[in-house]
């Protein structure tokens, strides 16, 4: 048994991101993170049912998505396999990586994909500059398979002129003469030609080894990236977009957040037993652990001070997130221990 | 009330027992149960070999290479199924489920009856289990298209296969979900993600909420999965069980042979297909009409003046089924023969087995020649050995040779596809090519399974045309 695990890198994406390069991650580049995170959160949670996912920035480059669903945890190698293949779309061919196929209906996870990308495509496309010099369109042309249709693009694109700004209007413009030709002739392979494009560029490049294997090792949630300093935080797919990686906090941070509040509440002086003040009103669990008499007598008071140090930190929000996540999971798995009554959700004794 | 005799009382109108109407309400089954009756060897052997002629219908009309589960692939099988006689099979392999008569019971048992001792003949090696599974696989699979809806929806619930079909108002919710995947005019069916992970991963099924939705022609093949997984585990437990089975003597007689056994054409002497065979025409003849590995038979004895115990074997009875005399027989195996040892040896050593084979020495048992399933089966190839059938016993390159030797004027490709068909081990299709190239104007409406039945093939053929070829040469002289 162990989670299902998906992994996203940010280095993976080096060829359509020209605002840092590596292990750099700034907001731009953050955007195709985001979209990724949307279209596999929402895949695995209307596709297969899943609902306890654990999304994390794993301090440096990428990020992790931990499924621990009691049926993810099942799963055996053929199973992570297929759920791998379903939710990724490159394929080996180095030029063209992304072929929809000739089928009459596009796939509903992969057109939802689509929607999702579009959606944001064109802020894309003005803040990667995607179309904005010769080199960078030609990547994107030979997207395009059918050589007239490339032709005719590349042709329209000169006469526009090699302005700046014109990322969206270009982009436009291949979208128009794609569409035009797809409406007078009835060459299947040219069906799903915009969207394979889009979904080549933007579409969460998976490493699918990670999620096929059960023995990779991610790096655990709150550990601190050795090269960066910087901590594995959990973030909330609802607001992956007002997320910001370079705002992750370093473990120097914290420990000078820990300093400067102390010094603000004048605490440094001060023993244990009386720090916080206000630690009721900033216990985020709502847990009614540190009444406990048994607790407190078990516990030393410098302990205790260390267990809450965080609160004094930025960290405390990313905490609340893994909370939150905890107590969804021990609500599903204390259905699956107890013989289901919580699953089915009626128990036919209350009303 | 004493529930047992209750449940085995014969119902007086059907001659089956309540137990029995219920293990045998529906045209397809998972085997689950082994049959418990009381059956004469005779029956059972019978019985069993009918439904080994099944398997080989099967294989060969997918080695044709028609479309496997495609219609025609379909109709050739039961065509030829019909064409062997076998009623009972095709009235509940084409059954739509729930028939009541007593005809529908009755072939259900024999389906029954006949999967499991065929079970257990198969379950003795890794490739006879294999090869058992592929043809009850496709069988299965034959026989779930002609499954009516409700004998489909019977079938899935008697089997505990819960796959729920779905209402007409989630439909319309699924239609407008799906984008188009799911098809208006189609029955569909929910079934858990986890069973369907080789659609899944092809993303060729539309999911929704830990649900796949899946078409009645596609939930064959979870069901299908479900059907080989069990197979493959009984198949084990079977092995063990065949190991004390045969214990039994005249069981393991039966058990031990029936996956060679020819289940075609009878070709012993008497059975009224003996040619008059000039002796010193046999050369000629060989190469004309000879079957390959009767002809690599023939070559040996009469290029090395000798052959081994199993290749003597195989040769001396395939003479003595296409019409070759005993004396004759003799005479050849002995004037080749002394090339090298002496006569006295000679006739000390082999002419008794001879007159043996021929059924004049010993118990007088007259040996009936190998079919190609026995052929195949001696295996062959050894040091010095040239019996066995050669489109298994050769290496590549030999077989290349062979085949460039005795095929005059090969189409393009024709001996590359041959040769695939060996490395593939369709041994007795690569056999009928041949002869479909060495004897363009004969009609085959079968594959070659016998020797004998290829020699009396090209050999009616040749004659013929050797005939008119011989007028020519008389006009032209
Ligand atoms: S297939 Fe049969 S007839 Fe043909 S060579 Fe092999 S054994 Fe002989
Ligand atoms: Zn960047």
């Amino acid at each position: 048994m162990r989670e299902l695990v998906f992994d996203i890198d940010m280095t993976d994406y080096d060829d359509v991101r020209y605002c840092c390069s590596g292990a750099d991650i700034c907001e731009k580049c953050w955007r195709y993170m985001s979209i990724a995170c949307k279209i596999l959160d929402t895949a695995l949670r209307e596709d297969f049912d899943f609902q306890l996912l654990l999304w994390v920035f794993s301090g440096r480059r990428g990020i992790h998505c931990w499924v621990c669903d009691p049926a993810a945890l099942d799963l055996d190698g053929r199973g992570r396999s297929a759920l791998a293949e379903y939710l990724s779309v490159l394929t080996a061919n180095p030029v063209k990586k992304v072929y929809l196929g000739a089928s009459d209906t596009l796939h509903p996870h992969l057109k939802r994909a689509r929607i999702i990308i579009e959606d944001q495509f064109s802020k894309i496309l003005e803040e990667q500059e995607l179309l904005s010099n010769k080199e960078r369109q030609t990547k994107v042309l030979n997207l395009v398979s059918n050589g007239e249709i490339r032709t005719e693009i590349e042709k329209e694109w000169n006469r526009m002129g090699q302005e700046d700004g014109q990322d969206v209007a270009k982009w436009d413009k291949l979208v128009a003469i794609i569409r035009h030709h797809q409406a007078k002739s009835s060459d299947r392979k040219l069906r799903y030609a915009v969207d394979e494009i889009l979904l080549e560029l933007v579409y969460p490049r998976l490493d699918i080894h990670v999620t096929k294997g059960v023995n990779h090792l991610l790096k655990s949630p709150f550990c601190v990236h050795p090269k960066t300093g910087k901590v594995c935080v959990p973030f909330q797919p609802r607001a992956v977009e007002k997320f910001n990686p370079s705002k992750v906090p370093t473990i120097n941070q914290l420990i000078a957040e820990v300093e400067l509040y102390d010094e603000k509440h004048n605490l440094l002086n001060k023993t244990a037993d009386e720090t916080p003040a206000s630690e009721t009103a900033m216990d985020t669990t709502g847990t009614p652990q540190s009444e406990t008499p048994a607790l407190k007598q078990a516990e030393t008071p410098v302990a205790k001070q260390l267990r809450n140090e965080y609160k004094k930190t930025c960290l405390v929000k990313s905490i609340a997130v893994f909370e939150e996540f905890l107590k969804a999971f021990h609500g599903v798995w204390k259905g699956e221990g107890g013989g289901g009554a919580n699953i089915n959700g009626a128990d036919p004794m209350s009303f | 009330m004493n529930f047992v005799a209750r449940k085995r009382r014969i119902l007086v109108d059907t001659g089956f027992t309540e137990y029995e109407m219920g293990l045998y309400s529906n045209d397809l089954q998972m085997y689950t149960t082994p049959p418990e009756i009381k059956i004469t060897l005779r029956e059972f052997e019978e019985q069993a070999l009918e439904r080994v002629k099944v398997y080989r219908i099967i294989e060969q009309t997918s080695a044709k290479g028609i479309t496997k589960l495609s219609e025609e692939w379909r109709k050739a099988i039961l065509d030829e199924i019909k064409a062997q006689g076998l009623k009972t099979f095709v009235k509940v392999f084409t059954g739509t489920g729930l028939g009541k008569t007593e005809a529908d019971y009755e072939g259900r048992r024999r389906d029954h009856i006949t999967h499991f001792i065929c079970r257990l003949t198969y379950s003795r090696t890794e490739e006879l289990r294999r090869w058992f599974m592929t043809q009850e696989m496709d069988l299965f699979r034959l026989r779930w298209h002609y499954l009516s809806s409700e004998g489909r929806q019977a079938f899935l619930k008697s089997n505990n296969l819960s796959y729920t079909s779905i209402s007409e108002e989630e439909m319309s919710r699924l239609l407008t979900l799906s984008n188009g995947l799911v098809d208006s005019t189609k029955e569909y069916y929910k079934v858990p993600f986890t069973e369907v992970f080789d659609l899944i991963s092809r993303r060729r099924i539309f999911l929704h909420k830990g649900f796949g939705y899946i078409t009645s022609q596609d939930i064959i093949s979870v069901i299908a999965t479900q059907f080989r997984s069990f197979m493959s585990k009984q198949m084990m437990l079977c092995s063990n069980l065949y190991s004390r089975i045969i214990e039994d003597e005249r069981l393991k007689a039966i058990l031990g042979n029936l996956n060679t056994v020819y289940t075609g054409k009878n070709y012993t002497v008497g059975s009224g297909n003996a040619h008059e065979i000039d002796i010193k025409q046999l050369g000629t003849i060989a190469r004309r009409a000879f079957p390959p590995c009767m002809l690599s038979l023939y070559s040996t004895l009469t290029n090395q003046n000798h052959l081994k115990h199993f290749g003597r074997l195989q040769l001396i009875l395939f003479l003595k089924g296409i019409g070759v005399k005993m004396e004759d027989a003799l005479y050849l195996y002995r004037s080749e023969f002394t090339k090298k040892m002496e006569p006295d040896k000679f006739d000390k050593e082999h002419s008794y087995n001879i007159r043996h084979s021929y059924g004049k020495e010993g118990k007088r048992t007259n040996y009936t020649p190998y079919a190609c399933m026995k052929v195949i089966n001696l295996n062959g190839g050894g040091a010095g050995e040239t019996h066995g059938c050669p489109f298994k016993t050769f290496e590549a390159n030999q077989l290349n040779k062979f085949l460039a030797d005795n095929i005059s004027n090969p189409e393009p490709g024709e001996v590359r596809e041959i040769i695939d068909l060996a490395k593939n081990k369709h041994y007795q299709i690569c056999c009928t090519k041949y002869f479909q190239t060495k004897n363009p104007g004969v009609k085959l409406n079968s594959i070659i399974e016998h020797p004998n039945q290829y020699f009396e093939l090209s050999y009616s053929d040749r004659n013929s045309t050797s005939k008119t070829e011989d007028k020519k040469s008389v006009a032209s002289s």
